[in-house]
């Protein structure tokens, strides 16, 4: 049983140990602590968020009169983070978040959606709270009771990367569905399987009622902290709630700590754009006390594991089970939420502060993103690269740019400039940008060194999980500066910041022009360069001039024996700049933009071009490259021979795309749609921007529905299209040796031979 | 066409006679439109070309009254990200203009979400217009902002109509020519914000194109020249964007 101190009685009381989770309830927070000897305690802190309002001062003043809520006050803050002053504004205190959109929605009205301005209406409360208190999840700490709520002292410090987590228990949850094919909702749970370190239950007697009382008991008593699952968000929970529902079992189906039964939700998951890419995102399912993390749809813990998630909950102040389910970039806007709560700076509920008003000639100037060389098409010996490391984040937070920075009102004469534009750079105040990446870019850096200096291999590999977990934010920093619903964004920063860059870029390359260098390919931050004779000292020593010459961290990626700019597929006289593949001198193959990097490329493909690369990479240089294409092509051979004879297992042959829209506006009949088609029929529920696999039966079928067959329709007598599958092997092949002037038929041809 | 047939308010770009105003330029356009009058909104939507035209109008707006200009500065409020710079210095070349003095004389903003639309068009544009002596005002895909998925029905709804009605005004009051532009969606065409700005029009057309030329569709046009007939299709090869 969990320890509580919800209601203290006389004398404090405390508790020391880690923040697993906290969430809001009837005007307080509750939080989980995880203890040193591995159990649990319930702190209830009687606490309420607040909404800002800001307008002019009889107009709030009016505003106030209207509400009738308790503890409405007026307060100085910062409305705007590049406000000289405070300025008085009306706080109301709410209950939660959906309260506190519909009052924020009911002010916009009265106001005639001009008086006022919202603020801190959507910010999650059980992070307002981390930032309020200056605490952060898993967090090592100490809270006592005190009469007027917890007092926390913390024992932990986010800087810290040799940092102790709890004595977790976890378990992995699977459900089996009574179906044939896809399982459905309306299909009866057939077997429920928990893994729990080595032990595993597997709950396949009884009826289905049975079934679910038996993994409510044994969730209760295995207590776990983490629960695992595959797909738990968009198929596991979901379908659990529903059975329940069918057993008249919903109000006992408890999963979390908390004793309030798991719901399903009538919404659905959210497609979105991202990069040009549309995604989906299911709706996830938040267990209270506990910590639910979706294996499949969690990306960040697909890529970084829970100790990237830990990392990312710690550094950015936000729930972990809120960032294994939920985009990067609110992850790292909650890093910058911190910072503006702290400085009594109010968040916008919606953003309306637009661009700066520039001239066309200005725009055509600034918008111009980042430097980049075209590369020579074709092999070249001995090139050496260099990288920036984390050149945009290092150059908002060394140049200071942020929102409200760049362009600022107070320091016209500003002796800091953008190059190329003259915008002004704030000299008085340091932007909530650079402020939120500070943390990030030095653990980064600390991270790295311990890496180089760590033996234990399972050492090295916590902190390369938890190095990459701030990665993917620090990439996300750069992004959401231009992001238009990021908070502290704005698109003069995000102009500002790829100016800077392209200026370093021309430093590093006059420097290494006047050491005699060629620049063969560079783009944004990495530069491949070419001197004759050149060993590994000299590029080390131009390393070293370049970072003396712009203070930014650079690194020396090594020395390619050869490397291969690849033209594009449709004109073939034009370079593309991110496609490439070459061999270092130790042996480390580096390939971007071609078959073994798609998404979309079936594993049959992936293995040939691997095995291909792998031939080529024996090469010393060009000369013998040259010599060793043949032996490549014989590796083609043997994928065509075992494509042909049916060799290749079905797993190797599916193809992964993703859904750029919803089904129904597909007008053409391209293979996802198709085979998402077949989903739909099948009556699963398939959105825009989720991905969908499938395997190409008959690509020449006049009836397209014919063409192609979703993986999960698959069974073991599922043919497949030879041709089509050569094909795509051919063109892959191609695209590697096109600029040994290999065409597709060209390498059809010489498979034919035989 | 016989000139001697239009109304007073609905006169050829090369009248000698016109009120001030701004055209298009090209026998099909000022043969479908006249000049766009000071105080009106004229609303182009369908294809790319929309906002093609849009950049064109900036930079027509620039030349001397005596052919079919405005003389002073345009503004350019982007709600997609899609104004070009490079396709206005053509422009301006076509006309024989300064690109360089034409590109210093559209002053652009961009709006990533109908917040920020809303704020440059009921809080900015007033106070530009006063400011930098603007006669002409495009509005680049004034519609989609308030069609994000992200943003409630009911709030995009009331932040369109403050826009619309803010822009409606400024039109009137500060005389100036607005154009408003969005790309054909099924969605944004069943939306209530179409009719709303389709009803607030002095004139409306679609675009529409069949391979390397445009079809233009004059829908409504307030001074309803007697010799054009609404719905009326004319085909003209736009100048295209650089690849």
């Amino acid at each position: 049983m969990p320890k509580s101190i919800a209601s203290p009685k006389g004398c404090a009381q405390s508790v020391k140990g880690w923040i697993l989770d906290l969430y809001p309830k009837e005007n307080a927070m509750v939080i989980w602590i995880k203890m040193e000897k591995g159990n649990t305690a319930r702190l209830v802190d009687r606490w309420q968020y607040s909404i800002y309002v800001s307008g002019n001062h009889s107009d709030l003043i009016d505003l106030a009169k209207q509400i009738p809520i308790d503890g409405v006050a007026l307060e100085e803050k910062y409305v705007r983070p590049e406000d000289p002053d405070k300025s008085m504004v009306l706080r109301i205190p709410v209950s939660n978040s959906r309260e506190a959109e519909e009052l924020a929605e009911k002010i916009l009205v009265y106001g005639g959606y001009k008086r006022f301005r919202l603020y801190n209406v959507d910010v999650k409360p059980n992070q307002m709270y981390l930032y309020e208190k200056d605490i952060f999840p898993f967090a090592f700490a100490h809270a006592t009771q005190r009469p007027d709520g917890l007092e926390w002292r913390l024992l932990d410090s986010q800087e810290e990367v040799e940092y102790r987590t709890p004595p977790l228990k976890e378990l992995t949850l699977k459900v089996k569905a009574a179906s044939e094919r896809i399982p459905k909702f309306t299909d009866e749970i057939k077997e429920i399987d928990i893994n729990f370190g080595s032990e595993s239950i597997r709950i396949d007697s009884g009826d289905e009622l049975d079934k679910l009382m038996t993994l409510v008991k044994s969730i209760q008593q295995l207590d776990p902290d983490i629960i695992y699952t595959p797909n738990g968000d968009e198929f596991l929970f979901p379908y659990l709630a529903r059975r329940a529902i069918e057993n008249e079992f919903s109000e006992k189906l408890v999963i979390g700590r908390e004793r309030s039964p798991l719901r399903v939700s009538g919404e659905k998951g959210t497609s979105y754009v991202s990069y040009g890419q549309v995604h989906y995102r299911p709706l996830p399912t938040r267990l209270l006390g506990r910590i639910h993390i979706d294996m499949v749809n969690s990306l960040l813990y697909c890529d970084c594991g829970l100790q990237g998630l830990i990392e990312v909950a710690r550094i950015c102040r936000i729930p972990v089970q809120r960032v294994s389910n939920t985009t990067i970039g609110t992850s790292m806007t909650s890093a910058q939420l911190y910072h503006a709560v702290r400085n009594d700076i109010l968040i916008p509920w919606v953003k309306a502060d637009p661009e700066d008003l520039k001239t066309a000639r200005e725009l055509l100037i600034a918008d111009r993103g980042g430097f980049s060389h075209e590369p020579k098409v074709g092999i070249h010996d001995r090139v050496g690269e260099l990288d920036f490391t984390s050149l945009y984040p290092m150059l908002m937070l060394k140049k200071n740019l942020s929102a409200e920075t760049v362009r600022c009102k107070c320091c016209a004469d500003s002796t800091e400039r953008v190059p190329e534009l003259g915008y002004n750079i704030c000299e008085k105040r340091k932007g909530i940008v650079p402020r939120s990446i500070e943390l990030l870019l030095r653990k980064r850096t600390k991270y790295k060194e311990l890496i180089r200096e760590a033996s234990d291999p399972s050492l090295r590999l916590l902190y390369e999980k938890r190095r990459s977990a701030l990665k993917w934010i620090l990439v996300c920093a750069f992004g959401y500066l231009g992001f238009k619903n990021a908070r502290f964004g704005k698109i003069d920063a995000h102009i500002a910041t790829c100016a800077f860059a392209r200026q370093t870029f021309l430093k590093a390359t006059r420097l290494a022009e006047e050491r005699g260098f060629e620049l063969i390919h560079g783009i944004v931050d990495s530069l491949w360069l070419k001197k004759r004779g050149a060993t590994e000292s000299d590029f080390i020593e131009l390393r070293d001039e370049i970072y003396r010459e712009t203070e930014l961290p650079i690194s020396f990626e090594g020395v390619y024996r050869w490397i291969v700019f690849l033209p594009s597929e449709t004109r073939r006289n034009l370079p593309v700049l991110t496609r490439y593949y070459g061999v270092f001198m130790d042996g480390r193959i580096k390939a971007r933009g071609i078959a073994t990097r798609r998404h979309d490329t079936p594993e049959v493909v992936r293995k040939c071009v691997e095995e291909m690369l792998k031939v080529l990479a024996k090469g010393e240089d060009s000369s013998d490259f040259y010599n060793r294409v043949p032996e490549s092509i014989d590796v083609l051979k043997k994928y065509v021979q075992a494509l042909k004879s049916r060799r290749i297992e079905l797993d190797d042959l599916f193809i992964e795309r993703r859904l750029s829209r919803e089904v129904y506006e597909y007008r053409h009949e391209v293979l996802q749609a198709i085979a998402a088609k077949q989903l739909v029929r099948e009556k699963v529920e398939v959105r825009a921007g989720q991905s969908i696999s499938f395997i190409i039966i008959d690509g020449e079928n006049r009836f397209s529905k014919n063409k192609v067959l979703a993986t999960e329709l698959v069974d073991e007598y599922t043919p497949y299209d030879v041709d089509r599958y050569l094909e795509l092997l051919f063109s892959s092949a191609a695209t590697i040796l096109t600029p040994f002037s290999y065409t597709a038929p060209d390498l059809k041809r010489a498979a034919g031979k035989l | 066409m016989q000139t001697s047939l239009l109304p007073l308010n609905y006169l050829r770009a090369d009248s000698p006679n016109r009120l001030e105003g701004v055209s298009f330029g090209g026998e099909v356009f000022d043969s479908l439109f006249g000049k766009l009058n000071l105080g009106h909104l004229v609303f182009l939507h369908g294809t790319q070309r929309c906002l093609d035209l849009s950049e064109l109008l900036c930079v027509r707006a620039q030349l001397a009254l005596r052919e079919g200009g405005l003389e002073p500065k345009a503004v350019f409020i982007d709600g997609g990200n899609t104004f070009d710079p490079c396709l206005i210095a053509e422009y301006a070349e076509q006309l024989s203009l300064d690109s360089d003095k034409v590109l210093e004389n559209i002053l652009v903003s961009r709006a990533f979400t109908c917040h920020q639309l809303t704020s440059l068009i009921a809080n900015n544009l007033k106070p530009w217009i006063d400011r930098l002596n603007i006669k002409l005002a495009a509005i680049s895909n004034i519609l989609e902002p308030y069609c994000d998925p992200d943003i409630a029905k009911k709030q995009s709804s009331i932040f369109f109509k403050v826009a619309l009605n803010s822009l409606v005004n400024t039109i009137r009051e500060k005389k100036i020519v607005a154009i408003g532009t969005s790309l054909d969606d099924e969605h944004i065409r069943k939306n209530s914000f179409f009719k709303q700005i389709a009803y607030h029009s002095n004139i409306i057309a679609k675009l529409e194109d069949y391979g390397d030329s445009t079809i233009v569709i004059l829908e409504k046009h307030l001074a309803n020249p007697p010799n054009i007939l609404l719905n009326e299709r004319k085909r003209y090869v736009p100048v295209t964007r650089a690849e």
